[in-house]
């Protein structure tokens, strides 16, 4: 990392913080990229480097009446009506309000409406489709810690997959690195929509994400090339001194703040992904399949004082839902994906309903191109296997593992993940009740704005045109 | 398809079994099952109020309710309480009981790689009835399952089999046929292996076919990284059963290329997976080949695949194409379900997405005494408790040659233990 001299332009966005009252030589000290996005953005003063463009579309209000009501936050309301207007949901239910002028009103008889769909777990756009050499962006193999790369650098928006996931009715999606390494890097929260860059996507204010990654894979890619970590231990090792070096570089940082003849330690990427965790800016996001090793990291993250939000993929999350219940740890799961690898043995259908049923966090994810295309019926499946298992939960209450439970593991939860007056309108309406495996969304908006209408009106990725069956729908 | 198929029928089956099975077949006894919506998967169409009679695992009797022959006192008598009643589901393309866990090597005999073999490769020889994929497979409602050989290094993987998921210790008494079909691939890891051209894969397809037909093993000479001995055996002997060539295969213009080397070289066609077989839709149902594709396989993910799109299922049925619905995933095979589902929803007719899961394969694959419920046919159903394609839909019952097989897994096993991680009574380790 060279240090590089920058105007004062880049100030704003120095990711080191305010060091005011500092040596002129300290104060120069900025990452190179925040230098070129500098010099790439000067003249939009107000945007920092790798700020999100994202602003909502201008869209007509719309009202639709006479739905099947899924609230999001464990509600259901028949025969409701729904109004959104200037990229907010106004209101929700029955009550008559006073109607924005103009609106479009759409006849919701017989049809479903749920928020918008979160999947906290995706890498579309790092492994888009085509999924060939050149275009396998997700997964940074070459160290075990990679705290310093981010997600959103390999996103390529024309991924076809995107559409695809809107029609499915996914509005908002995590793309995390991939979990070869200790610490894969940084993840990103996005829209789903059509954008020529990245930051055309991402969800404005989301806090990054530090993906992090148990048990086979670390220990495999490395241990195989002869280089640590090769075992469980290993990566216990590799997090730990990770993190007391990010301790040391945090506590170097205040005493500079606080001392003004105590320089700030060099600036250091990755360090710098893992002390925005320590300073609660960034939220940990862990792969973690088996029970013991999910213990292990929360010892982990007591030892180094850092909250761990939510473990993914854990299909041993039932083993311990007592613990991460008092914890207060999220599980990002799948309904019944299994046996793909010794840690994905012990998997259970009823994995979501036991985490839930402990008052855990639950969440249904994807972690595929396939999936995330039919997380509602994921979310069917983990309902069905509670219901067998004797829990009297319905689809108001399931919807809420793949919108509020999802939003909340995202720190986006004021913004999106429930239908609620002053909420981002990010809404979908389903032909049918989306717990059955034939509902098809037929309309799906973010912030008020239709971005898709089955059979008519479906984003196509640049990649798409003149070689793919186009139409999104029937795709 | 007219290829042979040592199935063996139940009564000589039944020699084989064992005593200890043998005492647990009621032979006298009728198995009557009432109050179902029974999907006969045949002309008879579905029927509500509908009743199946099973004696000696075989269906005695299939029909209205109301219709049903009297049934004697020592009758097993099963209210399906208005359920759905199918025919077992049948997997077209699985591993089960040749791997465990994909990641783990040792537990997985699904292909041959680094050392040269390609159709003299048989995955019989590996099966594993004690597979704890079977009892899952089996409690999500298949009853049968064509376990293919994974693409390995050659563009033929090896010779593959239909097993029961019926309960046994004996991998032979798995066995519904043996030399079921040959499988191969012609996608871009099976053309590396002959340097890297579709192309390539062509000639020496084409070459390798010709020598087998007149191949005769003191004459043969392999050459540098042909076929050896073994392989051109197996070929000569694939290509004079009659058996069919299982191809995997995307583009349409591949697609093609098979078309003309089966019809050249005399073989029955399979397409399997077939993401573009949509385009050719009238040629394939011109040459009767049929495709086994998953349903829910719509993304362009490779160029192969470009065409990829969810109502492929519904073209190729329009199109007069017989088609059969995979997971694609040994572990969750009971998937094939929601791929129906999913392909109705994309317009393809509910008979046909179930016919799909259940005759399709029984026809494409060769088990004529399979896939419907009609009289005289083996009785594997399961009763399900809704509509059999939906998602929030399990098997309630499964039967298998006539007996109710246990749907305990191991999984349930956890559940079980794991139900209340409050209880203090019983430590752990002991649930």
């Amino acid at each position: 990392m060279t240090p590089v001299f920058v105007d004062g332009g880049a100030q704003k966005a120095d990711p080191i913080g305010s060091r005011s009252g500092k040596g002129a030589a300290a104060r120069a000290l900025v990452p190179l990229m925040s230098a070129l996005a500098g010099v790439l953005f000067a003249g939009s003063a107000s945007a920092a480097p790798y700020d999100s463009t994202y602003a909502p579309l201008e869209a007509p209000a719309y009202v639709i009446d006479n739905a099947t009501l899924l609230t999001g936050d464990g509600r259901r309301l028949d025969g409701a009506q729904i109004v959104l207007a200037a990229g907010k949901i106004v209101s929700v239910g029955t009550s008559a309000v006073e109607l924005p002028a103009n609106a479009v009103r759409i006849d919701g008889t017989g049809k479903w409406i749920t928020p918008g769909l979160i999947d906290v777990h995706s890498h579309l756009g790092d492994y888009p489709a085509p999924a060939v050499q050149s275009t396998a962006d997700g997964n940074e193999v070459t160290s075990p810690n990679t705290a310093h790369v981010w997600a959103e650098h390999s996103v390529w928006p024309q991924d076809p997959q995107f559409p695809l996931a809107l029609a499915g009715g996914v509005t908002t999606l995590q793309i995390l690195p991939g979990s070869a390494n200790l610490f894969g890097g940084r993840g990103v929260t996005l829209k789903n929509v059509p954008s020529r860059t990245v930051q055309g996507m991402k969800f404005p204010g989301a806090k990054h994400a530090l993906k992090m990654a148990c048990g086979e894979n670390p220990k495999r890619v490395y241990g195989s090339q002869g280089k640590a970590p090769g075992t469980r231990m290993g990566n216990m090792a590799g997090y730990r001194t990770a993190w007391a070096k990010a301790k040391e570089y945090v506590a170097k940082q205040d005493l500079a703040k606080q001392d003004d003849s105590e320089d700030p330690p060099d600036y250091n990427l990755q360090l710098e992904t893992l002390a925005g965790v320590l300073r609660g800016e960034i939220l940990v996001h862990n792969h973690c399949y088996r029970a013991d090793e999910m213990a292990n990291m929360i010892e982990l993250a007591k030892e180094f004082d850092y909250k761990i939000t939510a473990f993914h993929h854990a299909v041993e999350s039932y083993k311990i839902a007592d613990l991460l219940a008092e914890q207060n740890i999220c599980s990002a799961l799948w309904a019944d994906w299994w046996g793909f690898k010794l840690e994905a043995f012990d998997a259970i259908e009823e994995n979501i309903a036991l985490v839930d049923a402990a008052g855990a966090c639950a969440i249904v994810h994807s972690d595929s191109e396939r999936g995330i295309q039919r997380l509602n019926q994921d979310a069917a499946r983990a309902m069905a296997a509670a219901q067998r298992m004797g829990r009297d939960i319905d689809e108001a209450y399931a919807i809420t593992w793949v919108t509020r439970n999802a939003a909340q593991a995202l720190g986006i939860e004021q913004e999106t993940g429930t239908l609620e007056p002053n909420k981002a309108a990010d809404v979908v309406l389903w032909n049918q009740n989306p717990f059955s495996v034939y509902a098809q969304a037929e309309q799906v908006f973010i912030d008020g704005y239709r971005y898709f209408e089955r059979d008519k009106r479906v984003p196509v990725t640049d990649f798409e045109l003149h070689q793919t069956v186009q139409g999104g729908g029937s795709r | 398809m007219n290829f042979s198929r040592p199935l063996k029928g139940l009564i000589t089956g039944l020699v084989l079994i064992t005593s200890l099975s043998m005492a647990s077949i009621s032979f006298a006894a009728v198995v009557a099952i009432e109050n179902a919506k029974v999907a006969t998967l045949t002309a008879a169409g579905t029927i509500e109020s509908g009743a199946v009679h099973v004696s000696d695992g075989v269906i005695t009797w299939v029909g209205l309710g109301s219709d049903a022959p009297v049934l004697g006192a020592d009758a097993e008598r099963i209210d399906a309480q208005g359920h759905w009643v199918t025919p077992g589901l049948i997997e077209s393309h699985t591993q089960l009981g040749i791997v465990e866990i994909n990641a783990e090597s040792s537990s997985s005999d699904v292909r041959v790689e680094e050392f040269p073999m390609g159709p003299a490769f048989e995955v019989r020889y590996a099966l594993n009835p004690a597979s704890v994929l079977l009892p899952i497979s089996r409690a999500s409602g298949v009853t049968a399952a064509v376990v293919a050989p994974a693409a390995g290094n050659d563009p033929l993987a090896g010779v593959g089999v239909v097993i029961s998921l019926r309960e046994t210790l004996d991998p032979a008494e798995m066995l519904l046929t043996e030399n079921l079909a040959l499988f191969g691939g012609m996608g871009s890891r099976s053309a590396k292996f002959v340097g890297g051209s579709r192309s390539a894969l062509m000639v020496r397809l084409r070459e390798a076919l010709t020598a087998a037909k007149r191949f005769s093993p003191g004459r043969y000479v392999a050459d540098e990284r042909g076929y050896s001995a073994s392989d051109m055996a197996a070929l000569k002997r694939w290509l004079s059963s009659g058996a069919p060539l299982a191809l995997s295969v995307n583009q349409a213009s591949h697609i093609l290329q098979a078309l003309a080397l089966a019809n050249d070289f005399k073989f029955p066609l399979i397409i399997l997976s077939g993401a573009e077989a949509w385009k050719v839709a009238p040629q394939l149902a011109a040459a009767k080949v049929p495709v086994v594709l998953d349903a829910m396989a719509n993304i362009p993910i490779d160029f192969d695949s470009l065409g990829a799109r969810l109502d492929s299922a519904a073209l190729l049925h329009k199109a007069g194409v017989t088609i059969a619905f995979t997971s694609e995933n040994t572990h969750n095979a009971g998937w094939i379900r929601q791929g129906g589902g999913i392909a109705v929803a994309n317009g393809l007719p509910f008979d046909a997405a179930l016919a799909a899961i259940t005759s399709g394969p029984a026809k494409i694959w060769g088990l004529d005494d399979r896939g419907v419920l009609a009289k005289g046919k083996v009785a594997d159903l399961v009763i399900w408790s809704s509509d059999p394609l939906e998602v929030t839909t399990h098997a309630e019952k499964v039967m298998i040659d006539g007996e109710w097989t246990s749907l305990e897994t191991r999984q349930g096993r956890l559940l079980e233990r794991y139900r209340d991680v409050s209880n203090t009574v019983t430590p752990y380790g002991y649930r």
